[in-house]
């Protein structure tokens, strides 16, 4: 009765398990051998964390980490607090404008902050030309603030939704019951309303440290050189000092710290599930009056432009020329110009390096297709495991393998296949294929995770009727099937093809110099002098930035409307 | 024809045992029993949805065992309807047409004459989700009768319904039924949809057959105090059978009546019609009470009286006066009319 026939269940299993052990388990192990070097992992560990330098990376990994986690916070928690009680226009639109960061590739994000605040951005060319300047004034591009600016841009999102959400579900009763026994508000914020909080408080807390703790675009473009978290470190001893056994030490223990981080968040996330003394958003949300009123009404524009200045000032950059290059500085030329989007074709630096940008962007599509077809063969049969129910074992077993990859950094996959694909039987060093299935490892997860509720929705009494109105099982598979997980496959295949376009980190150290892809060009134009590189890497940005906001809008829209509605 | 020989079933502590009956060609059967008795189970086995353990499951004499679901050319209406919510009314109805590969206009054709038959014409090109329950329930009935299955199956199809739809709905699924002539085999636990549908009964107790019979003779003749409760006769007591003089009697707590049944010997479960009397004794026998409730049903009147500490209710004509609350009151009945034994129904005492 049930497809698929019992001969291929066996299938089944095989090609997301295959696709782990092969392009997962392998590479990490080679990792992990090559760590071990001569003297064992002991030996390898206290070589490296004996290098001064090398501990100063990972202090500062935390450093960084925790500094960024903690403002990110300060600007979530009140924002947070806002949307939960109160009603006030826009609400909507702030959720939605916080959001957008959060889905970009990092390299957009590099290049948004470089084109607002950046030597050659648009505070800095306006000083020069308003007071007469000759170098740029504000000195904000390879600056410890820049890399702390760009994770709250990034992750204040997180604290919005994961606390703010939490927060408007809690009954406002329950700190009413403490004011009229006589707490202060701040007494009542404290010892009544924190602790209720404090689930949803540590486990986006623990988002955003993951997530900054591994963070890199970010750190290699807007930090600069002299600052490198583990992340960053790994990039460089692998591309620029050849020291592989290092970087493997180093890969294995940020495998070891994010792993670890993602278990804990596993943890706490779940016990976000366990019901709360709840009441309906609605009721307990009022609108805001008097003095607070304006006081909020500042914080929320600040916040609205915070979000939404960058990315209109990327937008806003690539179109205008702002030519301050030149000799007579105090002269800057305006205008509005598609120079930058017409040169797209043409090879800036005509070396082989540094493929034009239409180029990069072909690759990429390219790339980003086979991302689609090798994510969705491997997690449609994954997901299909996942939904059946009645076997305990694949959920038990499958899930949290599949979700491996999510906390593994980028950097660690790239550099687990670069050492791993190079040699027979599986040398992909000059296959077509070896950035795509690094993308497929990066994607699964949210392809598995968007399939398998779809699949699971189609209840089997549709099945049962299609079957006793005389449709055999491949006909169920055609009409009932496939119709009702059409959309799920949709916002699968959007997120392989998205998320395939914006990824930096693996594909920085396996794509091939001849080969970019638009983050890698983007990263090595930003790297360049020339208005010319620079005008091609924003135009780069904004397209790409078009592409993954449009991607994100399509996934929200469609999911909308999900079939496990009824 | 359907028939069913021996068929068993089990599932986990649950069993279907010994299942045997016929639905004859153009005959309404209902599977009747309380929530639990294996309807639904029984009608998967049918369906071909699951496979019986033991015995058969015959169509016109040949076992459809080989057959998987989609070539038995049952027809089944689910209890939550589940019509497909990716397609329209109509084309959920044509689903079954399009797997038999009609050809387009005769589709087109029968699509219609369905939504006229269940009156929804004008909805061929609703979403299903914006229906309402009777809707829905109309929408799936088309869509099973669409393809003339041999055998059309309902599982509860009013279950989810109100109960003054249910009343509408039911006289209009009677008469699709019997205008279509078509051959059915319906699930319910309400012994009123029952009454009003079925040809004949199937009454289920706990995966067994307790009886079965046209809807008066379970009325008239329950074949155990289980039967007997179910259909809502509830007015049973203990007595003993005795002779004297060559004649059976029953020893009642509130008095000896003549024997309906002459066999009958020693202790036995008698059950006392609620319909049967009369206020008054104008009859050779008479039973006397104390009112202790009435309720106004239209037509009729329910009074509790309690006799001898036991309550019984007892059904008479609205248009009879009715004596004041906790007043004494006699009755009078024909025993042999009124009294019933029931027999052993070999399971425990089940207050239903």
């Amino acid at each position: 009765m049930t497809f698929p026939q019992k001969a291929f269940r066996p299938l089944l299993w095989l090609l997301p398990l295959g696709f782990l052990a092969v392009f997962y388990f392998y590479p990490l192990g080679n990792i992990l051998g090559l760590s071990l070097g001569e003297g064992g992992l002991g030996a390898a560990l206290s070589d490296v964390l004996g290098r001064a330098s090398l501990r100063g990376v990972l202090g500062f990994t935390i450093w960084q980490a925790l500094l960024s986690t903690l403002l990110t916070l300060v600007v979530g928690l009140p924002t947070a607090y806002l949307l939960a009680r109160y009603r006030f226009p826009g609400k909507g639109l702030l959720r939605a404008v916080s959001g957008i960061p959060f889905v970009l590739p990092t390299l957009v994000v590099a290049a948004a902050f470089s084109a607002l605040l950046g030597p050659r951005g648009w505070f800095n060319l306006g000083l020069m030309a308003l007071f007469n300047l000759s170098s740029p004034p504000l000195n904000f591009v390879n600056t410890f603030a820049a890399i702390l600016v760009a994770h709250v841009f990034y992750n204040t999102t997180i604290v919005i939704r994961m606390v703010g959400d939490f927060w408007a579900r809690l009954n406002p009763r329950i700190e009413q019951a403490a004011r009229a026994l006589g707490a202060s508000p701040g007494q009542t914020f404290r010892r009544v309303t924190l602790p209720l909080l404090a689930p949803a408080l540590a486990a986006a807390s623990l988002l955003v440290f993951i997530f900054d703790f591994t963070s890199f675009g970010v750190i290699l473009v807007l930090g600069g050189p002299q600052f490198a978290t583990l992340e960053v470190e790994i990039y460089y001893q692998t591309i620029s000092l050849f020291n592989l056994p290092t970087a493997a030490v180093l890969s294995l223990l940020q495998l070891a710290c994010t792993l670890g981080l993602t278990l804990l968040y596993a943890r706490l996330s779940a016990r976000l599930s366990r019901p709360i003394e709840v009441a309906a958003p609605e009721r307990s949300a009022r609108p805001l009056r008097g003095t607070a009123r304006w006081l909020a009404g500042a914080w929320l524009a600040a916040l609205m432009i915070f979000f939404a200045l960058p990315l209109f000032g990327l937008a806003a950059r690539s179109v205008t020329r702002l030519d301050a290059e030149r000799q007579q500085r105090s002269a800057v030329e305006t205008g509005l110009t598609l120079d930058y989007y017409a040169a797209l074709g043409d090879n800036p630096e005509s070396s082989i390096f540094f493929a034009p940008p239409l180029e990069a962007i072909g690759n990429s599509l390219g790339y980003a297709s086979a991302t689609v077809l090798l994510a969705l063969t491997i997690g449609l049969p994954a997901a299909w495991l996942l939904a059946r129910r009645s076997e305990a074992l694949s959920s038990r077993v499958l899930d949290p393998l599949l979700m491996l990859p999510l906390g593994t950094s980028a950097v660690t996959l790239g550099l687990g296949f670069l050492i791993t694909l190079d040699q027979p039987p599986l040398d992909l060093r000059a296959s077509p294929l070896l950035v795509p299935l690094a993308h497929s490892l990066v994607a699964l997860p949210f392809v598995v995770r968007s399939l398998a509720p779809a699949l699971r929705s189609i209840r089997p009494r549709l099945r049962q009727a299609a079957a006793v109105l005389g449709a055999a099982p491949a006909e169920v598979l055609r009409h009932v099937d496939l119709p009702l997980v059409g959309r799920a496959l949709l916002v699968s295949a959007v997120f392989a093809f998205t998320i395939s376009l914006g990824e930096f980190g693996a594909t920085a150290l396996i794509a091939r110099p001849e080969h970019p892809t638009i983050p890698v060009l983007i990263f090595r134009l930003l790297g360049r002098p020339g208005a010319l590189n620079y005008g091609q890497a924003l135009a780069l940005s904004t397209i790409l930035m078009s592409v993954a906001g449009a991607g994100m809008l399509a996934i929200e829209r469609l999911r909308f409307a999900e079939v496990g509605e009824f | 024809m359907l028939t069913l020989l021996n068929v068993s079933k089990r599932y986990g502590d649950f069993a279907l045992q010994d299942i045997s009956f016929e639905v004859a060609a153009g005959q309404t059967v209902a599977l009747l029993g309380p929530s639990g008795s294996g309807k639904s189970t029984l009608l998967n086995l049918v369906a071909g949805l699951e496979p019986p353990d033991s015995g058969q499951i015959l169509w016109n004499g040949t076992d459809v065992a080989g057959l998987p679901p989609h070539q038995r050319h049952f027809g089944l209406m689910f209890q939550d309807f589940a019509l497909f919510p990716h397609r329209d009314v109509s084309g959920n109805v044509a689903f079954g047409l399009e797997m038999q590969d009609w050809p387009k206009a005769e589709l087109a054709a029968r699509v219609a004459e369905m939504l006229e038959l269940v009156g929804l014409p004008d909805f061929a090109r609703r979403p299903v989700d914006r229906l309402s329950g009777g809707e829905q329930q109309r929408v799936a009935l088309a869509r099973a009768l669409a393809p003339r299955p041999r055998l059309l199956m309902l599982d509860e199809p009013f279950g989810a319904l109100d109960r003054g739809l249910r009343e509408r709905l039911l006289a209009d699924l009677a008469a699709i039924l019997e205008a279509s002539g078509q051959t059915s085999l319906y699930v319910t636990h309400d012994q009123e949809e029952a009454f009003a549908i079925a040809d004949r009964i199937v009454l289920l107790r706990a995966g067994r057959v307790a009886q079965i019979g046209a809807p008066e003779e379970l009325y008239r003749q329950p074949a155990s105090e289980f039967v007997a409760r179910f259909l809502g006769l509830d007015n049973i007591f203990s007595a003993t059978a005795l002779q004297e003089d060559g004649r059976t009697f029953l020893d009642t707590p509130f008095g000896r009546y003549a024997s309906p049944d002459q066999a009958a010997r020693g202790a036995v479960r008698v059950l006392f019609r609620p319909d049967a009397v009369e206020w008054g004794h104008a009859a050779e026998a008479t039973l006397k009470g104390v009112l202790r409730q009435r309720q106004f049903r239209g037509n009729t009147v329910w009074a509790e009286v309690e006799v001898q500490g036991q309550r019984m209710r007892f059904e008479f004509a609205s248009r009879a006066p009715l004596p004041a609350l906790g007043q004494p009151v006699e009755l009078s009945f024909d025993p042999r009319e009124a009294l019933q034994i029931l027999h052993e129904d070999g399971h425990q005492h089940q207050q239903v």
